[in-house]
């Protein structure tokens, strides 16, 4: 039986569109616990690297007064081992799981997404996005032709799907056009966009990191453009992040392509975001006489 | 969002503890409940969770004591500081009547906060307050004049009872006319457990978790009460004993 909200992504399907975004908790099993208790439909882990990361020093995450947040918690997680017991866990609730990974060589990249693979995860997201960790993240995903190697490379050691998160650059297009050439099967667009606060009394920047990475309201309609231009150039799997706060910003995604949408920001502030989410979309399909999202998906291109 | 903070005076309450006073430029957004905590940012050098002490028309206070580069800027530096928060769960005293505190070391933080909501409200705070060093007290009276009685234990028996604040809470529970309809425990991990084990049974008992804080709002997991699926700065830090008993056991054993 598939209801009205039951959507598809590479080759994932889900009870509904939408789904955590990487970085909200997601590293340990009991945060899996969280996150599956309210209601996403899938659970995206954190960002897993190779070796184990401590993070940051705090300050980490800052809510900013223009209602966005800016973080750098610096891919804090438990390294290559802490795979399993996450996708495990997230198994046992009986959700599909999306490994996020991201690393520094080619090497690094296989070995992670053959672990993920091997721990039963349902697909694997690559990071080539993070804006606050050198040599890795935005680095790799600014520049189409590394984006094009690295999925690639992914691509010949996995079978389970290839999800590629792609951050604010001016070749994001082609980027995400050399990540679905190279064997990508959805693309997860935006990353959080870099970017900095200072305080006034103390002249210093806020985060321990100097810059961080901006999320939330204040980049959402810049997300949706870049969901809009991909959708446009290729039609493809897009899943939609950034900055999405209620069913309205859900609801434009999909319109603007995206056949699901991650939720970090707004759950920070509303531990209800799903569920207020997908009520609003369901009234929203009511009212228009729809009787599944996958038809609204990409229809402002109509 | 950090509220810029002038730290307005240090007060020196024995040879361990400090209290610090600041004047926020913009008020809290509401107003703090006892236990809540907020995130003190020290800037360009740290960010570190203080559980409120007393938050009056602008003004917060925090007690400390001085176990690294940021405290010891806390304790040093009048300047700008940033406050995030109120953060976490608080405590409604008022549908109490008589409260005990159990407080050990720097678990005595929250008693100016509680003693004011308590006298607001015509609720009797009594407090017990453990220490290893005689040297580390000082009267609570000072920062807690609502507090109806006081009862010291020191490790070093010098002052008070010898011992722990636990074994002393659980003689004055027990002997007779003292009625206590809600028990808090705010302390270290070892003492929780102890009050839960003995008192669980015989009063509401809440008791006040730590654990380490980084972003405060429930995104990093660093404060996860394993193995549970709880965040502190999220689900607490005041918890039921049932709720994180098996947390407590857990880092008992682990």
């Amino acid at each position: 039986m598939s209801g009205v909200l039951t959507t598809r992504v590479a080759g994932l399907t889900l009870d509904h569109p939408v789904l955590n975004a990487s970085g909200i908790l997601g590293s340990e099993p009991e945060q899996v616990d969280i996150l599956a208790s309210h209601g996403f439909s899938a659970i995206v882990t954190k960002t897993f690297t190779l070796n184990p990361r401590e993070g940051y020093n705090p300050p980490v995450l800052v809510e900013l007064r223009s209602g966005g947040f800016l973080n750098a918690i610096g891919l804090a997680n438990p390294g290559v081992e802490g795979i399993k017991p996450v996708v495990e866990r997230a198994k046992k609730h009986g959700k599909p799981v999306i490994v996020s990974i991201t690393g520094n060589s080619l090497n690094e990249f296989t070995k992670l997404a053959e672990v993920a693979e091997e721990s039963g995860a349902s697909a694997v997201e690559l990071n080539l996005s993070c804006p606050h960790v050198k040599g890795s993240g935005l680095d790799l995903g600014s520049d189409p032709g590394t984006t094009h190697s690295v999925v690639r490379e992914v691509a010949s050691v996995l079978r389970v799907p290839i999800i590629v998160k792609l951050g604010l650059s001016d070749r994001l297009v082609e980027s995400a056009g050399k990540a679905l050439e190279a064997g990508a099967q959805a693309v997860t667009l935006i990353n959080t966009i870099r970017a900095l606060a200072i305080d006034v009394y103390s002249f210093k920047p806020i985060l321990s990191n100097i810059y961080g990475g901006l999320s939330g309201p204040p980049i959402k309609p810049i997300a949706l453009r870049l969901v809009y231009d991909v959708y446009k150039e290729y039609k493809a799997e897009i899943i939609g992040c950034g900055g999405i706060t209620n069913w309205v910003d859900a609801a434009e995604f999909i319109l603007a392509g995206a056949c699901a949408v991650q939720v970090g920001s707004a759950f920070l502030r509303n531990r209800r975001v799903v569920y207020d989410i997908l009520e609003g979309l369901k009234a929203w399909m009511r009212e228009l006489g729809f009787s599944s999202i996958r038809e609204l998906v990409g229809r402002t291109h109509r | 969002m950090f509220k810029p903070a002038r730290k307005t005076s240090t007060i020196t309450l024995s040879e361990k503890y400090y209290y610090a006073e600041f004047s926020l430029l913009e008020d809290l957004s509401v107003d703090p409940k006892p236990l809540q905590f907020v995130n003190i940012w020290i800037p360009g050098i740290d960010e570190v969770p203080m559980s409120i002490s007393q938050y009056i028309e602008g003004k917060l206070y925090v007690l400390f004591k001085v176990i690294g580069e940021g405290t010891r800027c806390l304790r040093d530096i009048n300047g700008f500081f940033g406050i995030k928060g109120p953060l976490g769960n608080g405590l409604d005293v008022e549908s109490y009547r008589r409260v005990l505190l159990v407080a050990g070391g720097a678990g005595i933080a929250p008693v100016s906060i509680l003693s004011r909501k308590a006298e607001e409200n015509g609720v009797e705070l009594d407090v017990v307050w453990g220490v290893k060093k005689s040297s580390d007290l000082f009267n609570v009276k000072i920062i807690a004049p609502g507090v109806k009685s006081v009862y010291y234990a020191t490790e070093d028996c010098v002052i008070g009872y010898c011992g722990k604040a636990v074994d002393l809470a659980e003689r004055i529970v027990n002997s007779s006319g003292r009625s206590y309809d809600l028990i808090i425990g705010v302390g270290p991990r070892s003492m929780l457990l102890e009050i839960c084990r003995r008192a669980g049974k015989i009063a509401d008992v809440l008791v006040s978790l730590e654990a380490i804080v980084k972003c405060g709002l429930g995104a990093c997991g660093s404060c996860l009460l394993k193995p549970l699926p709880k965040l502190l700065c999220v689900d607490g830090p005041v918890f039921k004993c049932n709720e994180v008993i098996r947390h407590l056991e857990w880092c008992f054993n682990n």
